[in-house]
């Protein structure tokens, strides 16, 4: 029987074993310790920054963490091992041919990888200049869907809108659509993007430089189709009175000619649906011609797929940033990657799409918010160069009644 | 198709092994074989009884069975990703064959056919498996569900010794035919060895290792042109890994584990039981489209250990059971660089989920079983149950205890070729402890009414009611016709209640 009590006790043992069991440790992250030094915008004298906020995205978790302990242009921070987005907002001040200027400041770095225990990072500041000329006010870029829940096509429209106290003119106004998408990242050699947004399709205003004139806080529309959709979809809109429209003649696109066309400068203007592309307003320093002659991209990359690296070489034309005079960076809420233009023209993204094939995104668009009102009483529209700021995502289009 | 023909075969082998052993049992009564495999003391010991080497001592009789069973599980509160109950109709066949002092060879072949109802946030199958890394749409649904299962083992006595060994494999594909559309096929293999080594003339001590294989491929389609909900991958608590949300729809899940048991236990089922077993289960989780991304690992670890004293006197017996289970569950989780498009270089890593179950029972029993006048068998148990979870990024936990007990009393008689049966019990549960942390959240968000949810039933108090009836009646040749029937009623408050129903029909031999 000693055999038996004692083989009897091993379980017993263990049984008691389990009812004594600690709880187990706290879970607890690997930590980076992160120094950013912030480079302040070249050939500024006597910078100093105040209400820096920068924000810490890190990609995998999204979970953000927001410092403001700026000292000396360095800031020290404790953050989990992981892939991080970094922006900056802050206020600057700084001496500019003997006077004081205060204005906005910003940064943007994407895909800063935290791994081991240090990490020292520098992060360039650039200036941000307000918006108080053309602003892309909206953009209605997914169409509608019929009542039968077919896609309709030809109702996507842009408001362009003069957000100064002085009369604009339209004519030579470009809009362009970016070559790269915000949900498809890869590394494109050469890489522009510091000094030119690359272009895959340009429209620009016709005119003879004074033709169409746009009152202080009045838009313009550029639309798709410039007609009344709603005699073909009662969900869509009456773009009738648009003040422009694209058109191509070898398309099987509708033409009505009281409202001018769009001059094409470069391929067919076709707005993704989903929000894959980035939008910009621009204006050509020496006209088409140069432009043509003089801006075209030739680039390459290396397409990987599961491991497997395909080169790819392609080409279009880039828009120089010194031309830009805004930019929208648009995505799907799930799918955004990168922002494919210079984070000191845009460095936010908006939406409509929540997934990439969101059927909640039909009659929806992006619309800038309005930052005051006016002495004279016209809308003061918010433009930060952040359109993830600056803009309302998902919103019902301003023209759809 | 190739499963069907596997439970054929197994079916065609029980059959076989009737008639080569038809002759010895043909000179036992049935009523009385039936009685043994109906005894409720089994619930008592069963448990005892997983090692292959020790199933030799499991039964004294040899019995095949094989039922048709319809069964249906409905109630209002649960947890989300496991559904709100089940209907199906299942075939299952089952045999014991003894050989008394020389071996013993069991197996059950069966076949499920139905629907998992309103399971949420969680598109995958097995999810107490593979939890918390479900790929989830805020959709969900009833999912459609067939089962195979086949195990079966063999044991063999060699003098003071017994070799045993056993397999069970389970195959199961779940699929819904409307949007969200996922395709779930889940196998499940386990193999066991064990020996036993009689120590007296009473009592056997035995040991057992076994191994594990499981996988499941998860593939989930929307047919609607117009679009499709976020597909998120899960990591726990809610959470989500933000990177892969979106449209990324295949995912594989492949695990593999092992186990020791040990037990030490009395040849005539009189006297001390006990057994320790440990299990280790450990799988991944990949996404599969458009490319691989190993995004989370999971380690489990379990510990059982089950003791216990049963003492029998001419037909009395009475009985006490100590259990205590512990288990925890470590995610482990990958971080990626996003270095463009479907090109993620894996950074880091990181444990950022842990779970711990505990559950400590004691269980008396006390009966009567005599021959052929009414036997009546009292159990009654009493326990505390504790569950924590925790996750690291963002901040979340969850930590709930109950302590619950039940009571159940059941009647048997033999009347001419007949064996009755009937029993009632009743259960309880009360939450002693409900605490939950997950800041931050927008109440509005369905993450959050999920978690809620999922919490109202983890910390919800219940009372049971369980009724069931069976009827065993023996035909010429030693065949007989049985019939069962089971009732459980749930009230976890006046507005949320449960029902489960079993209805069985079969024939024994």
């Amino acid at each position: 029987m000693k055999i038996n009590l004692r083989a009897l006790c091993l379980p017993l043992c263990a049984l008691l074993c389990l009812t004594a069991c600690k709880k187990d440790k706290q879970l607890g992250s690997k930590e980076v310790a992160l120094t950013l030094r912030l480079e302040n915008p070249q050939g500024l004298a006597a910078v100093s920054l105040s209400g820096v906020k920068i924000t810490f995205r890190e990609i995998n978790s999204g979970k953000e963490t927001v410092s403001s302990n700026v000292s000396g242009n360095t800031l020290s921070v404790s953050l989990a091992e992981g892939a991080y987005d970094i922006s900056l907002d802050g206020n600057i001040s700084y001496q500019l041919e003997g006077k004081t200027i205060t204005g906005k400041t910003g940064a943007l770095k994407q895909g800063l990888v935290l791994t081991g225990a240090q990490h020292t990072e520098s992060l360039k500041l650039f200036l941000g200049q307000a918006g108080g000329g053309f602003v892309i006010q909206e953009i209605f870029f997914t169409g509608t869907l019929s009542p039968e829940g077919k896609q309709y096509l030809g109702d996507k429209y842009f408001k362009i809108y003069n957000n100064s106290g002085e009369t604009l003119y339209a004519d030579g106004l470009v809009i362009a659509q970016s070559a790269f998408q915000t949900a498809t990242k890869e590394k494109y050699t050469p890489d522009v993007m510091s000094s030119a947004v690359a272009v895959e399709s340009v429209i620009m205003i016709p005119g003879s430089g004074k033709q169409y004139p746009v009152l202080p806080g009045k838009y313009i529309v550029v639309s798709e189709d410039a007609i009344n959709h709603k005699t073909n979809n009662a969900n869509s809109i009456d773009l009738s009175k648009a003040d422009f429209e694209f058109f191509y003649e070898d398309s099987d696109d509708i033409d009505n000619p009281q409202v001018p066309n769009m001059e094409t400068v470069y391929s067919k203007f076709n707005p993704n649906n989903r929000g894959y592309n980035s939008y910009v307003l621009a204006r050509f320093e020496k006209g088409v011609n140069d432009f043509l002659s003089n801006y075209k991209y030739d680039f390459s990359y290396d397409f990987v797929n599961d491991g497997v690296s395909f080169p790819v070489e392609s080409n279009e034309y880039k828009i120089p940033n010194s031309w830009i005079l805004d930019a929208v960076n648009l995505s799907v809420q799930s799918e955004f990657q990168w922002i494919v233009t210079d984070p000191a023209l845009d460095m936010g993204w908006t939406f409509c799409a929540k997934v990439s094939d969101d059927a909640a995104r039909y009659g929806k668009s992006v619309r800038r918010r309005v930052l005051a009102i006016a002495v004279d009483g016209r809308e003061i529209l918010k433009d930060t160069n952040n359109s993830t700021n600056d803009f309302e995502a998902g919103l019902r289009p301003s023209l759809m009644k | 198709m190739r499963l069907q023909i596997m439970i054929w075969i197994c079916l065609a082998g029980i059959g076989t092994s009737y008639s080569s052993d038809s002759v010895k049992l043909d000179s036992l009564n049935l009523i009385k074989r039936l009685r043994e495999y109906r005894a409720p003391l089994n619930r008592f010991t069963d448990g005892f009884y997983t090692n292959p080497a020790v199933k030799y001592h499991q039964r004294k009789l040899s019995l095949t069975e094989m039922n048709l069973n319809l069964e249906q599980n409905k109630q209002d509160r649960y947890v989300l990703q496991e559904g709100k109950g089940f209907k199906q109709a299942a075939f299952e066949a089952n045999a014991f064959l003894k050989n008394e002092g020389k071996d013993a060879l069991w197996g059950t072949a069966a076949y499920q056919n139905g629907k998992r109802l309103g399971q949420n946030w969680s598109e995958n199958a097995d999810y107490k498996t593979i939890y918390p890394y479900v790929m989830a749409d805020t959709v969900g649904g009833d999912l459609s569900a067939e089962t195979y299962r086949f195990s079966g083992g063999y044991a063999l006595k060699l003098n003071h010794t017994i070799l045993g060994i056993s397999a069970a494999y389970r195959a199961l594909m779940e699929y819904r035919n409307v949007d969200p559309r996922p395709k779930n096929t889940s196998s499940d293999l386990e193999i066991k060895l064990g020996a036993s080594r009689s120590l007296n003339n009473r009592y056997e001590l035995a040991i057992a290792g076994s191994f594990r294989k499981y996988s499941q491929e998860s593939n989930l389609k929307f047919f609607s042109e117009t679009g499709a909900p976020i597909v998120y991958h899960m990591a726990g608590l809610g959470v989500d890994h933000k990177l892969f949300a979106g449209n990324r729809r295949n995912a594989f899940y492949d695990g593999k584990g092992y186990g020791f048991e040990l037990q030490f236990l009395p040849k005539d089922k009189t006297g001390f039981f006990s057994s320790l077993s440990y299990q280790q289960f450990s799988f991944s989780k990949v996404i599969t489209d458009p490319v691989i991304i190993p995004l989370a690992e999971v380690n489990s670890n379990g510990l059982k250990a089950d003791l216990g004293y049963l003492i029998r006197s001419k037909d009395r017996y009475y009985g006490w059971k100590a259990s205590a289970f512990l288990t925890k569950r470590d995610g482990i989780e990958s971080k990626f660089d996003n270095k463009g498009q479907n090109n993620y270089v894996r950074i880091s890593s990181n444990q950022n989920y842990q779970d711990e179950q505990k559950d400590f029972r004691l269980t008396a029993v006390y009966g009567v079983q005599k021959e052929s006048k009414l036997s009546w068998d009292l159990s009654a148990d009493i326990g505390f149950s504790d569950e924590e979870s925790q996750y690291l990024e963002p901040a979340r936990s969850l930590q709930f205890s109950a302590l619950s007990g039940g009571i159940q009393a059941e009647l048997s008689k033999m009347l001419g070729k007949s064996l009755f049966r009937i029993g009632a019990g009743g259960r309880s549960a009360k939450n002693t402890k409900g605490q939950r942390s997950w800041p931050g959240m927008d109440a509005a968000s369905s993450v959050y009414q999920m978690l809620e949810t999922n919490y109202a039933y983890y910390t919800a108090g219940y009372q049971q009611l369980k009724l069931n009836a069976g009827w065993d009646y023996q035909l010429k040749n030693n065949m007989g016709l049985s019939l069962k029937s089971n009732w459980i009623h749930t009230s976890f408050d006046t507005a949320h209640q449960g029902n489960q129903f079993l209805l069985s029909a079969g024939i024994t031999f």
